[in-house]
């Protein structure tokens, strides 16, 4: 048996014996134990350098607020930074190293050195940085990047599986200690929804380390009579393993199940590591009980210093000793029962160490009884020891300063307590307003943030195990009368046996010996980042006086245990500092989560495949046999260019923009977005919404629009259609589809209520194929023979219902590309078979796929705008030069009054022109800036950007769409462009490189 | 010759069809519905004569009532808002031709949309069907509000999705929109996985 | 993550909704006879102000519907939602409310 174990009791399974490697050494322990206590039952205290100073550590607390023991662990493939020792559970194959010591942990460099301690103040960030830059580079950032930062980051990806669950529940109740048991219990019972979440994996909070009587039996014993209650209950979800990170607005609570962990199985996606549970709770009960704190004395982190609660946890709960011999330095008589309960386990106490004048109580007498030195008005002013505790100084004080001699004792750990602080986090959370309470010296939960919630037990202060109990079952049996069917009308009262713990006195900070910020003892208030009560003091000189600005500046409270210790002892010095009350200085904001949780937690199942929706045409599956290769066009997946054996991008690009100049190509616009508006007021609905008219659109005819918003700048363009007079079909970009039919469902229903219409969302239910180039017709010929097809009878700008295949299609003459095209809507299950098809006619005249490259040049070589990328929210259509698109006949339309604003109608506002580059073949860079002078000093003012730009193999030069101040009077000046790293002469012309009459419209 | 060829339909879950034919598992099980008619109804739900005409129409009362659905042989009418409906007819031929529906429908202000090619129909079946909903949606599945045909609109896994469930208890449609069909598809059969473990 | 009453369809997630900005704010029936000033003012004048505020929501992936909901924009409270073309007062909003009881 390893040597610190006790030979009986505790709550570790002792029948399945597991073996940890910890820094390369083998050690045993039990299923049931954290590595802390593992490591505690061999004797391992030192397990961690701290971060600034180098300075040995050891294992402090049992559980979350562990600001030491940071681990680097490693499980088969898995590596993950930072878990606390004292909450990750044995399981087999577990190897555990200690972060941040350099070389190694027992010699580290920086501490050798000393070269840390000695520059790296409070603000020493800040001091540095705004210093020499060559100082920081050279010196200190490698430095710091070697020392700061815990654990390593794994170079791999996360081989773990997570996920997330939904549940609603009446009532919630977060920690399953003995206030959260019986808050569970009665409403539970009553047949309301309850959850009930512990971060242990076993239930019991406070009694698997306190030894307590109730209603006659011992607490463990009781605990399990009521869980097994609770596990009758359908309704109720037990969650032990589970922490609850985040309590938001309306009772929402964030909870992370640690599922696989302390068990060591591997995770997939039947069996996840870690579930991220979304809870919404009509009421919440708070039992998330409270954390001790330490003292503030010199030199009060030496491993084997640990707060006393978690030494009466590992002797009661883990049936370990953590040393043969131990020193109780505390204010308060509960430390007095852990002291109790380490004597009453084997230990030898030492001495007792009581900073109060006059301890008094049961617990006091009791200590005496056992004939333990008991120093009361004493304090601790020097620690011995290096890399293990070995004893301390003690010596009499009266509140303020030392009164008179040292004396030493010696033991292998100093049990400290300076008092309890309520868990609040969650509370405070969820704009919890606290208020500090004198008695217990300690802020508690005072004015709630959400409706329907109730704090209880410790983490409201009332540290009696009656109170905890009575306020549980007080506040179950209100849930069970307003969520279930009560099983009884009245509050239980249990019958408890537990020591009376008296007052206890503040002990903020034991003087120093020497002045603040000299020498080397160092008082510590927040053990992980190294911040001391001197560092405190330096604070406050230096002007950063408020709580806030404290934490930033010292740095104290931002570790990954957020300060659960030490927050309340650096707050009390800083009121001390600054001559106000703890009540004036008040705590910094409690902002989730209340422990670290894993990035993978957080991702779920939204990871690889699942990342996000992949939104794909009826046409895909054709797009991928053919070689195309995707582009991202919002969620959806857009073929971008199809790429031939032996072709490189620009290649294929270059092909496809040539056949549908000279011969015919196909592209799937099915992703465009497509709205149903119908209604004896459709025609007055489109002609509110779009800048032109649709007055006299008669049925059959198309029509392009422009959509703006009422600030007047450009929303949306597409084509509108008439079927018949109360019927219309909208198309929209395909980024824009969701965005548009929102934006007309909101002036129908709010605005105009009284327009009869009804718009419907049919972009899903049509497959589109835009067929392009003058051969265009040739195919559309093969696919149905009977029909005409030619210009009279097909004019640009109509629309046709036409049965191709044996199925009705909708085909619309509209063109994106200046040539003869013809678009074919035909229902998306028939998509795929219609693509393929018209591939297979097409075959004769060699009909291209293409993919959006080619369509963004082939628009571009004729000026057409693609909204998003021409415009980015901020031009009017008369920018862009659409001011034929704006109808001046309408009495309003949206955007119309802000198209007469003083800021719309100047003159020097950015307009799209085109662009020529002196050097034909140069591509200017998209968004690349534009100047009149590269030779005026800096900054040179930018007259506008480019926002298109391409190789037109058509035209054998380049093209480039740009936004210009002024533009569209500018055409024939020359300016310049930097791009590509140089300066470009560039020729403002006009927008439309390529067919300018319209000449290839019709074939 | 070519324009006779006659085109063939397909579903959008086409290549998933054999994971989905017989199910996916024990305690769930995963199908693809075979593909029914669905209209959009959007109309006044105030207007008692026109209730009474769509009833005449297409066999099924329309629902008032937010979240539930009405039923009637193979027509089924499901609410997705105050003025709106979807109509779902498992056989072709239990629903009148789309434009002799609107004809019918021709004196009161309403509009008829048909989407059958819009959205596939899953059908999610077995004991923890609301554990499998539950990993990607925030709708509460054990409220007691779900019995045989109450729908919702929400989202799961992030897409618009409207589920409805089809028996006294755990099982229901997921009306998804093609384009989103693969991956609410992918992520349903994923969350089914933990309870298919044998 | 808020909890919000649809009017219709009852409470659900935030994720559900898009919101829309500050309601009853009418659009001028005449834009064009309206000045540059009171335009400017229809189109960005916005107070944001601390406190209750008459907000409106658009259940995007429910029921499609806008609405409007009166929020305690300090703390998040939602005393309750109507629907686009409602007023009612903030008291009988806050009477509602209570009537939901516990919930």
């Amino acid at each position: 048996m390893s040597v610190n174990r006790l030979p009986s009791s505790g709550r570790i399974n002792r029948d399945v014996p597991i073996r940890l490697r910890f820094n390369g050494t083998y050690y045993l322990g039990y299923e049931g134990d954290t590595l802390a206590s593992a490591l505690l039952a061999n004797d391992i205290h030192l397990v961690a350098r701290s971060m600034k100073y180098a300075r040995p550590r050891g294992i402090m607390t049992a559980g979350p607020e562990e600001p030491n023991a940071i681990m680097q662990i490693n499980v088969s493939n898995r590596s993950e930074p930072n878990p606390k020792a004292t909450e990750t559970y044995l399981h087999p194959g577990l190897i555990a190293a200690s972060v941040n010591a350099w070389p190694s942990l027992r010699y580290d460099a920086r501490r050798l050195s000393g070269i840390a301690q000695r520059l790296m103040s409070a603000g020493f960030y800040y001091k540095t940085m705004f210093g020499s830059s060559t100082l920081w580079q050279k010196v200190f950032e490698p430095i710091i990047r070697r020392s700061a930062g815990l654990g390593k980051a794994p170079s791999d990806p996360d081989p773990d599986v997570y996920d997330h669950m939904h549940r609603h529940v009446d009532l919630m109740v977060v920690g399953a200690g003995p206030a959260g048991l019986a808050a569970a219990r009665d409403a539970a019972l009553s047949g309301a929804r309850v959850a009930l979440v512990d971060a242990l994996p076993e239930f019991g909070g406070s009694l698997l380390s306190q030894n307590r009587t109730i209603d006659k039996i011992s607490g463990m014993d009781w605990v399990s009579g009521v869980t097994s209650e609770l596990e009758t209950c359908d309704t109720a979800l037990l969650l032990p393993n589970t922490t609850a990170i985040g309590y938001f607005d309306q009772n929402y609570i964030i909870a992370i199940e640690r599922r696989l962990d302390h068990k060591g199985e591997a995770s997939t996606p039947a069996n996840v590591r870690e579930r991220l549970w979304h809870i919404r709770a009509d009421k919440v009960i708070l039992a998330t009980g409270s954390h001790e704190r330490p003292l503030v004395f010199s030199d009060n982190d030496r491993p084997g210093i640990m707060l006393a609660g978690a030494v009466q946890s590992y002797v009661n709960r883990f049936a370990v000793l953590p040393g043969k011999s131990a020193i109780l330095f505390a204010n308060n008589d509960a430390a007095y029962e852990a002291a109790l309960d380490f004597k009453k386990a084997g230990g030898d106490l030492v001495a007792v160490i009581d900073p109060r004048q006059e301890p008094q109580g049961p617990l006091v007498e009791e200590l005496f009884a056992t004939g333990t030195r008991l120093l009361s008005g004493h304090v601790v002013t020097a620690t011995l020891g290096v890399n293990r505790f070995k004893g301390v100084n003690a010596a009499p004080w009266n509140g303020h300063a030392i009164t008179g001699k040292e004396e030493r004792f010696e033991a292998d750990i100093l049990m400290m307590s300076g008092g309890w602080s309520p868990a609040v986090h969650l509370f405070s959370q969820a704009s919890g307003k606290l208020r500090y309470d004198a008695e217990i010296c300690a802020f508690v939960p005072d004015i709630y943030g959400q409706k329907e919630c109730s704090v209880i037990g410790a983490a409201n202060g009332d540290f009696s195990l009656n109170e905890a109990l009575r306020a549980g079952s007080r506040e179950s049996i209100k849930a069970a009368t307003a969520y279930g069917k009560p099983t009884r009308k009245t509050a239980r009262r249990y019958a408890v046996e537990e020591p009376d713990t008296g007052v206890s006195e503040a002990c903020w900070q034991v003087p120093a010996q020497n002045p603040a910020d000299q020498g080397k003892l160092k008082q510590f208030v927040d053990f992980q980042n190294d911040t001391t009560a001197a560092d405190i003091a330096l604070a406050k000189r230096e002007g950063f006086d408020s709580v806030e600005h404290m934490k930033r500046y010292t740095l104290s409270g931002f570790g990954t245990d957020q300060g659960k210790t030490g927050n309340i002892n650096a707050l009390a010095i800083l009121a001390r500092q600054t001559a106000s009350s703890i009540e004036e200085t008040g705590t910094t904001t409690f902002r989730p989560p209340y422990t670290p949780v894993s990035f993978g937690a957080v991702a779920g199942r939204f990871v690889g495949p699942l990342t996000d929706p992949v939104r794909t045409t009826p046409m895909h599956e054709a797009h991928v046999k053919a070689g195309a290769l995707f582009e991202n066009v919002g969620q959806w997946n857009r073929p971008w260019y199809y790429a031939r054996a032996g072709e490189d991008m620009d290649a294929a690009v270059r092909r496809e923009c040539k056949a549908v100049r000279k011969g015919v190509g196909m592209l799937d616009v099915s992703t465009l977005g497509k709205i149903d508006i119908q209604g004896p007021d459709a025609r007055e609905f489109i002609n509110r919404l779009y800048t032109n008219s649709v007055t006299n659109l008669k049925p059959g005819n198309c029509r392009y629009g422009i959509m703006c918003g009422e600030d007047g700048m450009v929303l949306d363009d597409g084509v509108i259609t008439c079927l018949d007079d109360t019927h219309f079909v909208t198309t929209t970009t395909t980024a824009g589809a969701a965005h548009v039919l929102s934006h007309m469902e909101d002036y129908l229903e709010t605005e105009w209520p009284d327009l009869k219409v009804y718009c419907t969302s049919i972009t899903e239910e049509w497959a589109t194929i835009a067929i392009n180039g003058p051969k265009a017709r040739d195919v559309m010929e093969r696919l149905n023979a009977d029909e005409d097809w030619s210009a009279k009878a097909f004019p640009f700008l109509t629309h046709k219902e036409v049965q191709i295949g044996g199925v009705m299609a909708r085909i619309f003459r509209i063109s994106f590309t200046g040539e003869l095209a013809y678009e074919i809507n035909i229902p998306a299950r028939y998509g795929l078979a219609l693509w393929s098809h018209v591939a297979n006619v097409g075959q004769e005249w060699d009909i291209t796929p293409y993919g959006t490259e080619a369509m963004h040049i082939l628009r571009a070589e004729k000026g057409y705008i693609l909204v998003g990328q021409d415009t980015d929210g901020s031009q009017t259509p008369q920018d862009l030069g659409l001011n034929w698109i704006v109808s001046t006949n309408k009495p309003d339309f949206i955007g119309m009054r802000s198209h007469a604003r003083p800021d719309t109608v100047r003159s020097d506002r950015k307009q799209l022109v085109g662009l020529m580059t002196e050097s034909p073949e140069f591509v200017l860079e998209e968004g690349a800036q534009i100047v009149e002078n590269p030779d005026a000093p800096t900054p040179i003012p930018m007259v506008g950007h480019v926002t298109s730009s391409y190789w037109s193999e058509h035209l054998g030069h380049s093209i480039a769409l740009a936004l210009i101040q002024g533009g569209l009077g500018r055409k024939g000046e020359q300016l310049h462009s930097f791009s590509l790293g140089n300066w470009h002469k560039v020729t403002i012309v006009d927008p439309i490189f390529y067919d300018i009459e319209g000449a290839h419209r019709d074939g | 010759m070519d324009n006779l060829q006659h085109l063939s339909a397909q579903s959008p879950l086409y290549a998933k069809r054999d994971l989905l034919k017989n199910g996916s598992g024990q305690a769930v099980t995963l199908s693809l519905e075979s593909e029914p008619n669905l209209i959009t109804l959007r109309g006044d739900s105030a207007d008692k004569s026109f209730l009474a005409a769509v009833k005449n129409l297409i066999g099924s009362p329309l629902p008032v009532k937010p979240c539930s659905s009405q039923e009637k042989g193979e027509v089924a009418a499901l609410w997705m808002g105050p003025d709106e409906w979807l109509i779902i007819a498992n056989e072709t031929d239990s629903l009148k031709p789309l434009p002799e529906m609107a004809l019918a429908l021709a004196e009161y202000h309403c509009a008829l949309v048909d989407i059958s090619n819009s959205k596939v129909m899953l059908s999610l079946a077995g004991p923890s069907s609301r554990d499998v909903l539950s990993k990607g949606c925030s709708i509460d599945f054990y409220s007691n509000k779900w019995r045989k045909g109450h729908c919702v609109n929400s989202l799961y896994a992030r897409c618009d999705v409207t589920i409805w469930q089809r028996a006294t208890r755990d099982h229901y449609a997921i009306l998804v929109r093609n384009s989103f069909s693969d991956y609410v598809s992918d992520y349903l059969l994923d969350a089914a996985l933990e309870y298919n473990v044998a | 993550m808020l909890k919000i009453k649809c009017p219709y369809c009852g409470d659900r997630d935030e994720t559900e909704f898009s919101y829309g900005g500050e309601a009853h704010i009418e659009r001028p029936d005449s834009p064009s006879e309206v000045s540059d000033e009171a335009w400017g003012a229809y189109l960005f004048g916005r107070p944001n102000k601390k406190g209750l505020m008459r907000e409106r929501w658009f259940h995007v992936h429910g029921c499609r519907r806008w609405f409007n909901l009166l929020r305690d924009t300090s703390n998040h409270t939602i005393i309750g939602s109507y629907t686009a073309l409602e007023k009612p007062s903030i008291a009988e909003l806050k009477k509602e409310s209570r009537k939901g009881g516990a919930k």
